[in-house]
């Protein structure tokens, strides 16, 4: 099974490429494991005080203060439909850098990284014209449990949005 | 100027605003399409509540418990309807991500000593929501 590169590498750093690869930061979220590739996590904070924004799409819960920087903040269980939580300590932002912008995705729990090998990752389900499945990267297999793989760019944005919008960001997502 | 709705701070540049007051309700005229307006002196000013533009949940509800905020921009007046000023204060105003872009009626972000982040609203687009 040949996994199709993600079109993003070739902007990253060669170097560090070897030590992270196939390496999963993977959550708990609902009843489902996820996991995003470790290059794109720059780090976890627990959950703070967010400042919401008006006038934007229900997942992107606002912005927090990261050490002096501003960074919005996405409500993973919003962006999947699934229903709303109230936060407890469990609950994690997980801070990723795509194209030099840095997000935090608010999820229920983190669990550990993950070393996910190629030939353990099945390209996504095709379920017809399924809305969610176009966020997932792949199906990761460790022995009998299964993390569905997910494709961080794709989280950020919405595609119907972009469409409309012909931004600089059309060409990330 | 550092505005209080419900839980939220928000922060008014100084040079928007004009004068604060607090209403009296015969001075509130709301006409027959829902929109209120105030009778300051001789003018008329259309009110935009602040809670509203940022879905919260404010203490006060009708203008006699709250402040309004006359603000203008490029000749153009409104008030803005908050439940408390909390003071004046210098801040160093920070854009929004790149990932958020523009936002109607917010011109950037900063962060307060005590480490809130706090919405830095814009006169000029405010007046369009109005």
């Amino acid at each position: 099974m040949t996994k199709v590169e993600d079109v993003n590498n070739d902007l990253y750093d060669e170097d560090d490429e070897d030590a992270q690869k196939d390496k999963y930061l993977t959550f708990h979220l609902a009843k489902e494991d996820y996991g995003v590739e470790i290059r794109h996590v720059t780090e976890i904070i627990g959950i703070q005080r967010i400042t919401e924004v008006p006038d934007m799409s229900d997942f992107v819960r606002g912005v927090i203060n990261l050490r002096g920087k501003i960074i919005p903040v996405i409500d993973v269980r919003t962006r999947f439909k699934l229903p709303p939580r109230e936060y407890d300590d469990r609950t994690c932002i997980i801070v990723v850098n795509i194209n030099d912008m840095a997000v935090g995705l608010v999820v229920d729990e983190v669990s550990e990284v993950a070393n996910i090998p190629e030939d353990q990752v099945e390209p996504p389900p095709r379920t017809g014209k399924g809305t969610n499945g176009r966020f997932i990267q792949g199906m990761g297999k460790i022995g009998e449990e299964v993390k569905i793989l997910l494709d961080v760019s794709k989280l950020l944005h919405d595609e119907e949005l972009d469409a409309i919008k012909d931004t600089a960001t059309d060409t990330a997502a | 100027m550092l505005l209080r709705v419900g839980d939220t701070k928000c922060i008014m540049p100084i040079l928007s605003i004009q004068e604060t007051f607090r209403p009296t309700p015969d001075a509130i005229i709301v006409s027959p399409d829902g929109h209120e307006v105030v009778r300051v002196r001789e003018s008329f000013f259309p009110i935009l509540r602040l809670h509203e533009v940022l879905k919260k949940e404010p203490d006060a509800k009708r203008f006699e418990d709250g402040i309004l905020v006359l603000v203008e921009s490029h000749d153009k007046h409104f008030c803005l309807f908050v439940d408390e000023l909390l003071g004046k204060q210098q801040t160093v105003i920070k854009g929004l991500s790149k990932y958020i872009g523009n936002v109607k009626g917010v011109s950037g972000c900063t962060i307060l000593g005590t480490g809130e982040v706090s919405l830095i609203l814009d006169a000029t687009s405010l007046i369009e929501i109005v």
